[in-house]
């Protein structure tokens, strides 16, 4: 890729204080996306993926580190500058229910990008959100009902409609079909698929679902504990994890074949905190092939060719 | 998540009853009963109900009527509960959404500036306001607004906070919505309910006050009906003519009940502590 990535994010922490003590839920993470690329975003709860999603959007502040979007220095913007460049980037919310104003109605949700952008008024306005609903698949005999009128796919077709009303060209999906019933996870899925297409946008999709993940990004990079432990294209990521942290997660993702049962290598114990990191390599505690090193000294992600792992075993392979 | 419908109990609904009718007395008693009954009729001076010509509650000092006193001290009160009650409202809701939106620090500060104000006993700062100002109607009000925001602030922030960490504020932001914008479409919209329940208890406790400041001969020109000061009155007689004193105290004590039932009755039937946010 000679061009520039659309989105780099380099050396990103944010903390929060929680009863006074301050904790790196985002510790150091760097990252890119192309044009056009997916990025899969995966970690189990709590590694701070969500933070991650919103920093890249300024949603929380950085604490430091540099964000680049186009041509623009995300957290050097002034208020003004930064509300007229959301238009370009967008996010959809894990529980669409929340993230919809339940006084609003659906007209005036997925409106609301056209009215701050002052994108279009009057008839335009009703009929660009037609527009928008007949694509996300809602029945325009929507518009005038509440969120919770609607079936929680729906929700989050609106959701999802609101976010590409102002067109952007990043789309952040922070969990998008994690609430949602089985049946329809794969329609909303399917249909960010084809938006994706259609739109040719950029995405950041975040989950913890790595079937979702597989069907969905290019890339996918590993979070645990505010940072990145590996990074590498979808198949390549599947077919051979490097970090031991990732094969563990791919272990325990429930295979759909009872006669594919696997040798179970499930990570020993819960995730540890982030308000209480281990010394060294935040997995060791938990790490099947741990050393004495790796309880010393943190291991830096390094980066070989499209890949990369952050573990003293396997940095150098 | 269950969705009651906002209705209210049947005590709550007694409460509203008597709360209208105190409205309805208020505004229309004066001009149905007239002010003939204000006037001096030394022949019936404390004359008690019953005794021929006198009032249906009897008569007062220099031989009031009771019941058109009381007709027109409810006007009084009225007005002035209720536009300190307005005033309550209307700077706590702005000094609240305000503070809501400060860094932590400032909030803080102002959090600190509010608790000095609720500390301080609310009827003594009005008690010397109203003793100090000039007596009339603003200055009544004014005694009685003087503290009672700071409470209705205290209440508006903690709901605005609640409601800004919700994701439907940071969808708003993450659309590039200005922060008065957040602020009047995605914040303030939730916090009319509990504001609404505030308000009742503060007219409520505004009415009590009013009656206290007038029971001390405070806050209004001599002369001015008002329950206090019937009741001042009827303390004076209190063994001559009971009556004098246990009519104005049953339209204080059924009025500032009225509106406080009034006010858990909307807190229930609107779900405020529950957080319900369906339409």
């Amino acid at each position: 890729m000679s061009e520039a990535p659309l989105l780099e994010a380099t050396d990103v922490s944010v903390r929060f204080a929680l009863r006074r003590r301050a904790f790196a839920a985002v510790d150091g993470v760097s990252l890119a996306i192309a044009q056009g690329e997916t990025l899969g975003l995966v970690g189990e709860s709590g590694s701070g993926k969500s933070t991650l999603g919103r920093a890249l959007l300024r949603l929380v502040p950085l604490a430091s580190g540099r964000v680049r979007f186009a041509e623009h220095d995300v957290g050097a913007l002034d208020p003004a500058t930064l509300r007229a460049l959301r238009r370009r980037m967008q996010m959809v919310f894990q529980d669409a229910s929340a993230a919809l104003n339940p006084r609003m109605t659906v007209l005036d949700l997925v409106a609301e990008g056209l009215d701050i952008h002052q994108l279009a008024r009057g008839p335009e306005r009703a009929a660009r959100v037609r527009a928008l609903l007949a694509q996300v698949g809602v029945d325009e005999g929507a518009l005038p009902a509440y969120p919770h009128e609607l079936s929680g796919g729906q929700r989050q077709r609106v959701g999802i409609a609101r976010a590409l009303a102002v067109e952007p060209s990043l789309l952040v999906c922070d969990e998008p079909t994690s609430a949602l019933d089985a049946s329809v996870r794969a329609q909303v899925l399917n249909l960010l698929v084809d938006l994706r297409e259609q739109r040719r946008l950029t995405m950041l999709f975040i989950t913890h679902d790595l079937g979702v993940v597989r069907h969905i990004s290019d890339r996918v990079a590993v979070m645990y504990l505010g940072r990145i432990f590996e990074e590498a294209p979808t198949e390549a990521l599947f077919e051979a994890p490097r970090h031991p942290y990732t094969r563990a997660l791919l272990a325990s993702a429930p295979v759909p074949d009872p006669t594919q049962r696997k040798a179970f290598v499930a990570p020993k114990g819960e995730a540890a905190s982030a308000l209480d990191p281990p010394s060294g390599c935040a997995f060791h505690p938990r790490c099947p092939d741990a050393v004495e090193r790796c309880a010393r000294e943190r291991p830096a992600l390094v980066r070989i060719g499209a890949r990369g792992a952050a573990c003293h075993l396997h940095g150098a392979a | 998540m269950s969705r009651r419908r906002a209705r209210m109990r049947g005590a709550d609904r007694a409460a509203a009853v008597v709360a209208l009718a105190y409205l309805a007395v208020a505004l229309l008693g004066p001009a149905l009963c007239g002010s003939a009954g204000l006037r001096l009729a030394l022949p019936l001076d404390l004359a008690p109900p019953g005794r021929a010509g006198a009032g249906l509650l009897g008569n007062a000092d220099n031989g009031v009527d009771v019941l058109t006193a009381l007709v027109w001290g409810a006007r009084t009160s009225l007005m002035a509960a209720g536009a300190a009650t307005l005033v309550n409202v209307g700077v706590g809701l702005v000094v609240g959404a305000l503070a809501a939106s400060l860094a932590p620090r400032a909030q803080a500060l102002v959090l600190r500036v509010l608790d000095v104000l609720l500390a301080f006993p609310g009827i003594l700062l009005a008690i010397y306001l109203a003793a100090v100002l000039p007596p009339s109607m603003p200055s009544l009000i004014l005694a009685l607004s003087a503290t009672g925001w700071a409470g209705t602030a205290r209440v508006v922030r903690t709901r605005a906070l609640e409601i800004r960490a919700r994701d439907h504020v940071e969808a708003a932001r993450a659309l590039g919505a200005t922060p008065l914008a957040v602020l009047t479409r995605h914040v303030l919209p939730f916090v009319w309910a509990p504001l609404l329940v505030q308000g009742s208890f503060a007219l409520s406790a505004a009415i009590l006050a009013e009656a206290s400041l007038a029971f001390l001969g405070l806050g209004l020109p001599p002369g001015t009906p008002s329950w206090g000061g019937l009741l001042d009155e009827g303390v004076a007689y209190l063994f001559v003519a009971p009556h004098l004193a246990i009519a104005p105290g049953l339209c204080i004590t059924a009025a500032v009940l009225a509106f406080h039932v009034l006010g858990d009755g909307l807190r229930d039937a609107l779900d405020v502590r529950l957080a319900r946010v369906a339409r």
